[in-house]
């Protein structure tokens, strides 16, 4: 009996010592290095992790097999911040139990004890705040044109990720993007970004709002941010002989950065044509020697790129298409019929939120009370310095 | 950037450069003389400094924090002021001036090389949480480099005890209670960073934390001053051992405000 208290004891100890704390801080560093060398899942596509694989093959497979592209939500990382946890909260103990308990909260070093027990509150908090937002969080992301819907449903998010333990319902919320107003200095540099939404419940009560960069609307819980706008063209496809409608629709192009420019560029598979056809959405333009070039972003002059791929990937113009014109792609017509916004909205429920965002506050807080005693010193002392 | 911020701009990197040599010589030929001036020119040149961002900001319109090259301007202003005032308030050597003036030489030229590009400020940056995360971030890194330059002359004293050139110098022991000292500054200073860079994008992106790659680097920077501070606190890591951890930090920290691009994309506005 006696034995096992002490083995208890001992194991107390090791959990809560500092060389521990130390080992795991370590190892936390470790799989941030790697997190920085691989491309994580968390935050590149599954397309772009393919290509740094295909790029190198052999590093490539054992990074997958070790799960090291998904090192944030691997079990080796997990087990590391479980541990933490634990060191965190049994260090707390031990140090509370060394400093003499609740006396010391009375005694002369009791700032220091105030700012020790602080941080390391703040600490834990922050560890059950990620916890909570990793795992009964939902984050999805939407494009919608302008005049297009949404339904809050599971398949209707462009991306969803959810906790392991969210069983919560969806809101079954509807959204309808209605005017997004684009501000550019010049044409060119963007100001501002306001998008105005409906946002429809189950019992059909309206509400509407406008969404901003940095201003999120916040819907039962549910925070609605936008941060990307991009441009959807009308196309509308004709039969070159029958003149027959064939189809149509609004096709959200990518917005990418390159060089610092916008680039509004996608493709698209037909089932008639072999190859991918590309767009790229010129707002306003001027030509210069038979060449398109950019020279705004708002949408007062457009006109669309066409091209497509030959199988050693080199870029086949197929020609240009103005606002209200047409352009003939194998045996059909190509009629640019309209230009809208779209706006890219990240919808998020996090419970975890709050008390990380408490914790974080705390745990500055703390830290100044921990070494307030130490800073008020060193201004005081009157230094020997030539 | 007009004609008088230019020839300003110029003279202030060109004013560092002369500054280095300066101290160098001085420290060289033991010339006591040398290193008075090299702190004269260090004064104006702050001066000079604090001028050309203010041109840069009546140019533009906005704080110079929302591109590499403002970020770079306004970053080692603040490193070589918060330097100058703690030497005026002699709560620092002029020894590790050494290290900090040829690093914000480098950092303005390279900050040069990105570019200047004047334009207004984007919608990401239309957030109050920006100045209290930049103005913080820049604080922090400012402690971090003068704990660097400290833990450098440290290590330059260890390994030439017998040398008159580091003679004048502060005592090692002195050195690395003043490393201590300013990584304990930059701590508390880098945690308001993180603290209001997560605040801020959870109102850009929704989400608090989205492991990019700044993110990532941030936080390795920080647990990395965490182990420091653990290290040196209890396993007794002091001297030449913290004076290494030291500087590892400021590489690491150098690519958390400078080198994130090198590693891939990043959402991050800055």
């Amino acid at each position: 009996m006696k034995k096992d208290k002490k083995n208890i004891k001992y194991l107390f100890n090791g959990i809560g010592s500092s060389k521990f704390a130390l080992v795991l801080i370590g190892l936390v560093l470790l799989f941030l290095i790697v997190a920085i060398i691989l491309p994580q899942a968390e935050f590149f596509t599954a397309e772009q992790i393919n290509s740094w694989q295909e790029e190198r093959p052999l590093v490539g497979k054992i990074a997958d097999t070790l799960g090291l592209f998904d090192i944030f939500n691997s079990h080796f990382f997990l087990f590391t911040i479980a541990l933490l946890f634990l060191n965190i909260l049994v260090c707390t103990i031990l140090r509370f139990n060394k400093t003499g308990g609740l006396k010391a909260l009375k005694g002369s070093g009791k700032i220091r004890v105030y700012g020790f027990l602080t941080i390391h509150f703040s600490l834990l908090l922050l560890l059950i705040g990620t916890f909570l937002s990793s795992s009964f969080q939902l984050k999805g992301s939407i494009v919608l044109t302008e005049n297009q819907s949404f339904f809050d449903k599971e398949d209707n998010y462009q991306y969803l990720s959810k906790g392991a333990f969210r069983e919560k319902e969806h809101l079954g919320f509807m959204i309808r993007q209605k005017k997004i107003d684009a501000y550019y200095e010049d044409g060119k540099h963007h100001l501002r970004t306001d998008c105005y939404i409906d946002i429809l419940n189950k019992n059909n009560k309206l509400t509407m709002a406008a969404v901003k960069v940095n201003k999120p609307y916040n819907y039962n819980g549910y925070d609605i941010t936008t941060s990307e706008i991009g441009f959807s063209p009308l196309i509308l496809i004709y039969d070159e002989n029958t003149g027959k409608k064939m189809g149509g629709t609004y096709f959200a192009l990518n917005t990418s950065r390159i060089a610092g420019n916008r680039v509004y560029r996608d493709y698209f598979k037909f089932p008639f044509f072999e190859n991918k056809i590309f767009f790229t959405i010129y707002p306003d333009y001027k030509e210069k020697d038979g060449n398109i070039i950019k020279t705004g972003e708002n949408p007062v002059n457009p006109i669309i790129l066409v091209e497509t791929q030959n199988e050693e990937g080199d870029f086949i113009k197929i020609g240009h298409v103005r606002l209200k014109e047409k352009i003939k792609i194998a045996n059909y017509n190509f009629y640019f019929a309209d230009l809208k916004w779209w706006s890219k909205y990240i919808i998020m429920d996090d419970p975890g939120y709050p008390i990380v965002a408490i914790a974080l506050w705390i745990g500055v807080i703390g830290l100044v009370i921990r070494y307030y005693p130490d800073i008020a010193r060193w201004a005081k002392e009157n230094e020997n310095i030539a | 950037m007009m004609q008088a911020e230019v020839i300003l701009f110029w003279i202030t990197v060109f004013g560092y450069a002369a500054a280095f040599i300066f101290h160098i010589f001085g420290i060289v030929n033991k010339k006591e003389n040398l290193i008075r001036y090299t702190f004269y020119i260090l004064y104006i040149n702050i001066f000079l400094h604090t001028t050309v961002i203010i041109l840069h900001w009546i140019l533009t319109g906005h704080s110079p924090v929302t591109n590499s090259f403002e970020n770079k301007l306004s970053g080692t202003w603040f490193i070589m002021l918060i330097y100058l005032i703690m030497v005026k308030l002699k709560k620092v050597e002029k020894s590790p001036a050494i290290v900090i003036t040829p690093l914000v030489f480098f950092l303005l030229g390279y900050g040069y090389l990105h570019g200047i590009k004047i334009k207004p400020i984007g919608p990401a940056y239309d957030s109050p949480w920006l100045a209290v995360h930049v103005i913080f971030a820049w604080f922090a890194f400012s402690s971090y480099t003068i704990a660097t330059g400290a833990g450098i002359i440290l290590l330059l004293k260890v390994k030439n005890p017998k040398s008159e050139k580091f003679k004048k110098m502060a005592a090692i022991n002195v050195l690395d209670e003043r490393c201590y000292r300013y990584v304990v500054l930059g701590f508390v200073n880098h945690a308001v960073m993180i603290t209001a860079g997560a605040l801020w994008a959870k109102k850009l992106w929704g989400n608090y934390w989205v492991w990019d790659p700044l993110e990532i680097w941030s936080l390795i920077s920080f647990l990395f001053y965490a182990f420091y501070l653990h290290a040196r606190s209890f396993l007794g890591w002091k001297m030449q051992k913290a004076a290494y951890l030291i500087i590892v930090g400021l590489f690491i920290l150098i690519i958390s405000f400078f080198g994130v691009g090198w590693f891939g994309p990043s959402p991050h506005p800055l």
